[in-house]
């Protein structure tokens, strides 16, 4: 599938699941099926999805706490929803890369400006990293512990940053770079089938609780 | 405190907030698109943050926090590049990481790029209508009425969009974000003190400390309680106020023992 596709299908699957009906045994059973169904499709790699998964779980389980005081077992349904779309949406997020992201988006119209934004910071992320590693390491050989390493560094960090933001802008000026420099990975044929296993993922669980009501 | 997807389905209360948090984004966008600056620049500041947020401070009893670096950006750079560097790397969370949900990402927009960045804002003009720019004051109490404010979004959707009981889930979350976003405030607040030695130039309302001689007289001066005072005071009460409602009501060990005292029966 091109990065369109493969960004299109995982937000097909994940609105699907994450509106899948509740308290309905049959629509989570279903769901379950589904997102076993969509992490064999993507074949996401596992450590990388358990990378993601855990902590993404951990903060869904704190903010849903308050749901198991009025009913348990809805909280619980809504609990187990939360968390499949939230597997689902790291099974897709697992094998994308950030510049199939940023091409992604493009053809899907966002904005070119906020696209160039999100390029940018993709492109920076790794420089920057490493460069904050440096500064917490020169920070820890100079003797400093707990406190005094952490706004130390971030005070020192953003200071560079907002040195290289301007050098950054200064470049893009002189190449002649505006907002429009994102490539575009317009739809395929190939892509269809791929969009179609999205569809009948997302919507299963909707229709396994209709034919269950009906 | 992202949320993920799945958790609420109202259609209408996902589109309204969406709407105010893209609303806002677009607004931002549009205000960038003004100046001089290109993207790039807001681009990099984005990805400062996105770092930043993998710095972890350790804390006590083994707890770690990290600064998330809205109130940073709104004190240095200013709203507009705050609002769209914080959205970017909600959006890239949302699809790269799986860090809050997809279909909410216009609600978690509005909670954690838009509302504390405004707080921040807010409390430096309030803060400047009274003649005061303490830059350390502000991140604290800026920072922690970010933080409630998007706690108090997050509570309300999740009580009337996932029908949650109020009397928990807003002491809950409001706890939760209370408490992290006054470590975050102190973090930010002693990040701004070093970025006022290391790069003046990046915090222009918050000028250097004034010459002698535009100080006033000492005797007026010692009557005058300072402006730093004034400002950590009311950092107080404000915190004071919001943690009321988690008081406690059982007997303290002072009042338990006065019951068990004999007579006290």
């Amino acid at each position: 599938m091109t990065h369109t596709a493969r960004v299109v299908s995982g937000i097909l699957v994940v609105f699907g699941l994450s509106t899948a009906p509740v308290p309905s045994t049959t629509s989570l059973l279903t769901a379950v099926v589904a997102v076993v169904a969509w992490i064999a499709l993507l074949r996401p790699d596992p450590r990388a999805l358990l990378t993601l998964v855990l902590p993404a779980l951990g903060i869904t389980a704190v903010v849903c706490l308050p749901l198991f005081f009025r009913d348990g077992s809805r909280g619980a349904f809504i609990l187990a929803r939360a968390s499949l779309s939230t597997i689902a949406a790291a099974s897709f997020a697992a094998g994308l890369r950030p510049t199939e992201l940023v091409s992604a988006l493009r053809t899907l119209r966002i904005p070119a400006p906020f696209a160039t934004v999100l390029a940018t910071m993709l492109r920076q992320a790794l420089t920057l990293r490493e460069e904050g590693r440096r500064l917490v390491l020169a920070r820890k050989l100079r003797g400093a512990r707990g406190l005094a390493v952490g706004p130390d560094v971030v005070a020192r960090l953003l200071a560079r940053t907002a040195a290289r933001a301007d050098r950054v802008d200064l470049a893009m000026h002189l190449r002649g770079h505006g907002a429009h420099t994102a490539p575009r990975a317009p739809l395929e044929k190939r892509d269809v089938l791929g969009l179609f296993c999205a569809v009948v993922i997302g919507i299963s669980p909707h229709l396994a609780a209709r034919a269950v009501a009906s | 405190m992202h949320l993920a997807d799945g958790v609420i389905t109202n259609p209408w209360l996902i589109g309204g907030l969406s709407l105010c948090g893209i609303g806002a984004l677009s607004a931002s966008l549009r205000k960038l698109s003004q100046e001089d600056r290109s993207m790039g620049f807001t681009g990099t500041l984005a990805a400062f943050v996105f770092v930043a947020q993998a710095i972890n401070v350790p804390l006590i009893g083994g707890a770690s926090a990290h600064i998330v670096g809205a109130g940073l950006l709104a004190l240095t750079v200013g709203t507009a590049h705050a609002i769209v560097a914080m959205s970017a790397v909600l959006v890239a969370q949302a699809l790269l990481l799986a860090d809050g949900g997809i279909s909410v990402l216009g609600v978690n927009i509005l909670n954690l790029a838009v509302l504390p960045v405004l707080a921040v804002a807010a409390v430096q003009r309030g803060l400047a209508s009274f003649g005061l720019a303490v830059p350390s004051a502000t991140a604290v109490l800026g920072t922690t009425l970010g933080s409630l404010a998007g706690a108090s979004v997050l509570s309300l959707v999740l009580v009337i969009g996932a029908g949650a009981p109020a009397a928990t889930t807003f002491p809950w979350l409001l706890g939760i974000q209370g408490v992290a976003g006054l470590v975050e405030g102190v973090l930010t607040a002693m990040a701004v003190g070093k970025l006022r030695r290391l790069a003046p130039d990046l915090m222009p309302r918050f000028p250097q400390a004034m010459h002698d001689s535009a100080l006033p007289p000492p005797e007026s001066r010692a009557r005058r309680p300072s402006r730093a005072a004034v400002a950590w005071a009311a950092i107080l009460v404000v915190v004071a106020l919001s943690l009321v409602p988690l008081a406690s009501d059982t007997p303290d060990a002072l009042e338990h023992l006065v019951k068990e005292l004999p007579g006290a029966r």
